[in-house]
């Protein structure tokens, strides 16, 4: 927990990816993408259904090795790496898609990443201090499988947590939550950023949010990244409104 | 008459035991990893047929075979894991069915060792350094310790950091994966494992029925009573294979001498049946589901 | 030596597409319920016994018998789909894979405990006959099933091409829920393709009595093949079942012929864990199909 609160300003590089390229079939899923993220800085990802995002965080997590192109992560070479690989490095990441291990409790699902780190009993109690955190303490011991949706992406973060990483990959964690809920999360983000110094890429639908969390958005549309920046410049961008407006949302 | 009497039902205590550690072996895998392999009998046949080879064969104490079996069955663990980890749910089962019918084949062919279809007749020659003993208590005692490690171990993992590796493996690979978990090599501790235990039974087994052929050790069918003790016991509880084996062990001595192969395991069949259908957790599962509620 | 080639060639063949049409039924099934039905070769084994007893006691000809039986296996296999398979659709591997192996184990014993352990075999006028076709013998019933099971197979294509509810059978193993949302009835579905795919185990039954001896374990020494057979064309792909069949058939063959008949069975195995290896989705599979398991 270190890291001064009032930084609000982006540390030092932690994350590169250089012309990252990866194909499926005829599809080009993500082209030529370049982007780096700094220790405390919130990088927001946005863009259109079928951009390539999610694509673009399996890359970054190790879950899609590229066609082309690198990823370094603390100055290490990680391209290619296995998911379990990328974990111990340091990166954690949420699915979209929410995946708790159905029949663990909520505390064990993320003592399951503390033991990383920490033997059995201090595993269990830097556990509960992470579900705590994100605010699912009455729901410690509940069975992961009886969460509601809400719940469930809460304990997705969680998890991300649990093996205490430099960088967190956040996918869509915002979508399906009521508004006061989405106020708590915009919180709980940035105090992962400015108190605990962690580097975080969130994929998100919900420009409000990004557009109050993020340090620089980057944009893309079919695989190629279109802009990047600050988040009032991007916005303001010709080419990110034409992809936005050319879209369905 | 009495003494004979006796032994009957010693007899049936002692397989309780050692089913009961069969099992709790299978459920290290099954039931905590999701590893539901039909190929148990592989590493219980090696167990026992490299115990009766180094004794009758080279006259060496069974110990001996004992070491060798557990280094062939955890090599052999290792050699099955490399095809099948890819394989996910049924598909697993599927390929680990190939591997006791291989070793029976086997078994049945390389007859300079095995003796081929003759089978092997171990000489009985009591003593402990022969692991052959006159009372059937010295076994029921074995037997028992044998047990109890099998369950010592699977309390120990239960809910440590290997048995909550295993269920998040099982659960959710990719999951397992992002929280840095090295689901291949867990996979495979727990196999090794499960395989080791599993050559120990097949050398209690050798040295207490003092003769093995090749369809008695290698048979699918030990593979399938192995797999439905733990669930009818409960599958993922440590308790599990202990009461399952409790309850089918003594059932199967019964129904052995009141009817024949044909109807004895149609009720082995209808049991499996309605345990999966009717009582998926277990006995032990549904108990604690009732005195939760 | 090599004169017996053609010969060997033919013979491993007609067997293969016996061995593609055991293995249509169990294809069908895991394509559509994502199952693994270990007992489909039980329901071989009882189909089998369904022609002998109705020969043996009517006179009935095996391949007439195929439209008595194979009604009666469809029917039963809807009723046990409903009892055993539908409650087990989601339920976890371990459970899928148990209760169809007990399934096997009691139809296995039923026939053990009412008509015993015997190898018993249909002898017709045609059991013996062959066909001479320059120096190969073809044997008339490896002929007929050989011919039975394209038209199985041909007729099953067409079932799913054409039909509505091959169409829909289909779309279900495209995507289950969206299948359901656009009002196809899913149960109804399970039930046919559950009923259709122990069928066709039915009709491979009836074609095999007078060829193979029939046995209450039949079932599990036919299944071994089938599995391979399975594996190598591609889990739920009904063209890859026959072109697998064939494979196998021929390897086989000529294995039993040119090395050892022990090693014929070892061969199978042997190329059941290279295809696992090599190429897991098979011949004809899409890729990934063997990752999604029984999920």
């Amino acid at each position: 927990m270190t890291g001064t609160p009032t930084q609000a300003a982006a540390g030092k590089e932690l994350m590169r990816a250089s012309g990252l390229v990866r194909r499926f079939g005829g599809l080009v899923a993500v082209n030529e993408v370049s982007l780096s993220v700094a220790t405390s800085e919130i990088v927001g990802l946005i863009g259109p259904n079928g951009a390539g995002k999610t694509s673009l965080f399996n890359i970054l997590s190790g879950q899609l090795k590229p066609d082309s192109g690198s990823v370094s992560f603390s100055g290490k070479d990680i391209t290619g790496a296995s998911v379990t690989i990328c974990a111990r490095a340091g990166i954690g990441r949420t699915f979209q898609i929410v995946k708790p291990l159905t029949s663990l409790t909520v505390h064990e699902n993320v003592m399951v990443g503390a033991l990383l780190h920490h033997p059995l009993a201090a595993a269990r109690d830097k556990a509960a201090e992470i579900v705590r955190r994100v605010g699912m303490g009455p729901l410690l011991e509940r069975p992961a499988g009886s969460l509601t949706l809400e719940s469930r992406k809460r304990l997705e973060l969680a998890r991300a947590l649990s093996i205490e990483p430099k960088i967190l990959l956040l996918d869509e964690i915002l979508a399906g939550l009521n508004a006061s809920e989405i106020n708590e999360s915009i919180h709980l983000i940035r105090s992962f950023a400015h108190e605990d110094g962690l580097a975080v890429i969130m994929i998100e639908h919900n420009l409000h949010a990004v557009m109050s969390l993020a340090d620089k958005v980057v944009v893309l549309d079919y695989g190629r990244k279109i802009a990047e920046g600050k988040p009032e410049a991007v916005v303001r961008d010709p080419a990110v409104v034409a992809a936005y407006l050319g879209s369905d949302d | 008459m009495s003494a004979l009497f006796n032994d009957y039902y010693l007899n049936i205590a002692v397989m309780t035991c050692l089913w009961a550690a069969l099992s709790g072996a299978w459920n290290l895998m099954a039931g905590y990893g999701g590893l539901v392999s039909l190929g148990q009998s592989a590493f219980f046949g090696i167990g026992a047929y490299i115990t009766a080879i180094v004794y009758t064969k080279y006259g060496l104490s069974p110990w001996l075979g004992l070491i060798a079996g557990i280094f062939v069955t955890t090599g052999l663990a290792v050699v099955i894991s490399w095809p099948c980890f890819r394989l996910r749910g049924a598909f697993f089962s599927l390929a680990t069915l190939v591997f006791p019918i291989a070793m029976e084949i086997v078994a049945n062919n390389w007859s300079d060792f095995t003796r081929g279809p003759s089978g092997i007749a171990i000489p009985f020659r009591p003593g402990l350094d022969t692991f052959i003993f006159s009372s059937r208590w010295a076994y029921l005692i074995a037997a028992f310790v044998l047990m109890m490690m099998v369950y010592g171990i699977t309390r120990w993992m239960h809910r440590g950091k290997l048995g909550l590796y295993l269920i998040a493996v099982r659960d959710d690979e990719a999951t397992a994966a992002s929280a840095g978990i090295n689901t291949v090599k867990v996979k495979l501790v727990v196999t090794m494992i499960s395989a080791a235990l599993t050559a120990v039974g097949g050398f209690f087994y050798a040295q207490y029925i003092l003769f093995l052929d090749p369809p008695s050790v290698f048979s699918i069918d030990i593979s399938v009573q192995i797999a439905l003790l733990s669930i009818i016991g409960g599958l993922g509880t440590p308790l599990g294979p202990i009461v399952g084996s409790l309850v089918m062990t003594p059932l199967d001595g019964v129904l052995s001498q009141f009817f024949g192969g044909g109807p004895r395991l149609l009720i082995y069949g209808v049991a499996l049946l309605a345990a999966v259908l009717l009582a998926p957790k277990g006995i032990v599962g549904t108990m604690k589901a009732w005195r939760r509620s | 030596m090599l004169d017996i080639l053609p010969q060997l060639l033919v013979s491993g063949l007609l067997i293969g597409g016996v061995y593609g049409l055991l293995s249509i039924g169990l294809t069908l099934i895991f394509g559509m319920l994502r199952i693994v039905n270990f007992a489909q070769g039980e329901f071989i084994m009882f189909a089998m016994f369904g022609a002998f007893w109705l020969h043996a006691l009517w006179g009935i000809d095996p391949y007439l018998s195929i439209f008595i039986i194979t009604p009666v296996v469809f029917g039963l296999g809807q009723l046990i789909e409903r009892v055993v398979i539908k409650p087990i659709l989601h339920a976890p591997h371990a459970m899928q894979i148990f209760a169809t192996f007990g399934l096997s184990v009691v139809l296995q014993n039923l026939a053990l405990t009412f008509w015993g352990p015997d190898y018993r075999s249909v002898q017709t006028s045609y059991t013996s006959q062959s066909f001479i076709v320059g120096n190969v013998a073809i044997s008339a019933t490896s002929l007929y099933a050989f011919l039975v099971a394209f038209l199985m197979a041909g007729a099953l294509m067409a079932f799913l091409q054409f039909s509505r509810d091959g169409k829909a059978l289909r779309a279900m193993v495209q995507n289950r829920y969206a299948a359901s949302l656009m009002g196809v009835n899913t149960d109804r579905l399970n039930r046919l393709a559950f009923g259709a795919g122990v069928a066709y185990a039915a009709v491979a039954g009836c074609i095999l009595t007078p060829i193979y001896y029939t046995y209450p374990t039949a079932g599990v020494d036919l299944i071994i093949t089938a599995f391979v057979v399975v594996v190598l064309g591609g889990l739920g792909s009904v063209a890859g079942a026959m072109v697998g069949g064939l494979i196998i058939g021929v390897t086989q063959t000529l294995t039993g012929f040119f090395i050892s008949v022990e090693l014929k069975d070892v061969i199978a195995l042997v190329l059941f864990i290279l295809i696992l290896l090599i190429r897991p989705q098979g011949l004809l599979g899409r890729a990934g199909m063997e990752e999604v398991g029984t999920k």
